[in-house]
């Protein structure tokens, strides 16, 4: 073999060498650290994400209490039943309350209003206009107590017959009180 | 020592020479091959680096993820509170508060005016849409007017001019209209030249959106 061709040989092997070792190691070890790198964005920007989430539910653990005890206040304003029967007797203590003798409740079947549910109880009673303009706005502020929260839908006063002449006559009241409670649950929460 | 001697003639001598084509080729390929490993060890060394560092970030998230799983039931908890709190204060915000709206009418009644009956209905408060119904577009219905009718007696015109201003300046009443004026309603005495009226007019609620819920009772201890 002439000393030309040991060249030409040699030449051509350095360079099968150097191509091999360029595509067959090199390339597919710099595409793995490429994709390591972006990789290792991705897990920074979730790390840094997860910190930054962690730093809110630290927050929302030390309003835990606070929350769960806000919730039984909202659950006594707007229960998620009707509760009928400790209603009753918030209407019962704001007559007594307000110098209302004798009362009749019919309640009605709840109806829906979106995530609300409005309870209807239709009230009938004698009292003058004072006394009623005071179980009314107590009915509305009870809401503050923290009670049920209540409002007057329809109302109908009629003088008594028999006391037209009287300073402070007394009034036939119909009246229609909505109460609610919570309806389902909005999506966010569950 | 002996001296050695080349008996063969001077040019009949092969010529002795360094064939510096080959040693460059072997220099060219030693340099090739410390070239290939030297990038390899480099480059796989760079790659154990990014390695490592990843595993590390891998395992700080799972840390942090376990973390977060333990304190997800808080950030349930509230939002669950801030979306009853949410329907709850729309409720209560929606509300007519009509014993603001009789107490106003106690003090602009004039005084030789009596009403015989009273008829009131108020809107109902607005429907609350969960978020994916309002996402479809579903809008709240409109602010719906209340009503109030008053039916009484007085013993002039005047009285009833009156009043009718003076409705007019409740806030939360509005278009007062009379109905009709004259004819006296109920039992009254044909001597006294009594007159009757029957009045309509709007009521609407009066709170302002942004109210609030009554302020929260609950006190928590510091840990």
């Amino acid at each position: 073999m002439s000393r030309r061709n040991i060249y030409i040989l040699g030449g051509l092997l350095l360079l099968v060498i150097v191509l091999g070792y360029w595509f067959l190691v090199l390339s597919p070890l710099r595409t793995r650290i490429a994709d390591v790198g972006v990789q290792i964005e991705d897990q920074r920007t979730q790390l840094t994400q997860n910190q930054a989430q962690l730093a809110i539910l630290e927050r929302t653990k030390l309003d835990a209490q606070r929350n769960e005890g806000r919730l039984i206040e909202l659950a006594k304003m707007m229960p998620q039943r009707t509760e009928l029967p400790s209603l009753l007797l918030q209407i019962q203590d704001l007559a007594t309350e307000s110098g209302i003798d004798f009362m009749t409740i019919s309640p009605s079947a709840p109806t829906d209003s979106g995530l609300y549910q409005t309870v209807p109880l239709v009230l009938t009673f004698t009292g003058t206009f004072f006394d009623l303009n005071d179980f009314i706005y107590r009915a509305e502020q009870m809401a503050a107590g923290p009670g049920r929260i209540l409002t007057v839908k329809t109302l109908s006063l009629a003088l008594v017959a028999d006391d037209i002449a009287k300073p402070s006559p007394r009034l036939t009241v119909g009246l229609t009180l909505y109460a609610f409670q919570q309806g389902p649950v909005p999506a966010t929460a569950q | 020592m002996e001296r050695r001697i080349n008996l063969v003639p001077g040019e009949r001598r092969k010529r002795t020479e360094t064939d510096t084509g080959l040693v460059a080729l072997v220099g060219t390929a030693i340099l090739v091959v410390g070239v290939i490993v030297l990038s390899y060890l480099f480059f796989n060394g760079a790659l154990s680096d990014k390695e490592a560092e990843l595993a590390d970030l891998q395992v700080q998230n799972q840390q942090l993820e376990a973390q977060l799983a333990s304190l997800r039931q808080y950030q349930e908890l509230d939002e669950r509170r801030a979306a009853v709190e949410d329907v709850v204060r729309q409720v209560y915000v929606g509300r007519t508060l009509v014993s603001q709206i009789l107490g106003d009418l106690s003090l602009v009644v004039p005084e030789n005016v009596w009403m015989g009956t009273l008829s009131l209905t108020a809107s109902d408060p607005p429907p609350v849409l969960s978020p994916e119904l309002q996402a479809q577009g579903s809008a709240s219905a409109a602010e719906t007017l209340g009503s109030l009718a008053l039916v009484g007696n007085t013993y002039s015109f005047e009285d009833v001019a009156r009043l009718l201003v003076r409705l007019e300046q409740i806030p939360a009443v509005s278009t007062v209209s009379l109905g009709s004026a004259g004819a006296p309603s109920g039992q009254v005495d044909p001597t006294k030249g009594v007159r009757g009226f029957t009045l309509q007019a709007a009521i609407h609620n009066e709170q302002a959106p942004d109210t609030q819920l009554p302020v929260s009772q609950v006190e928590v201890e510091a840990e």
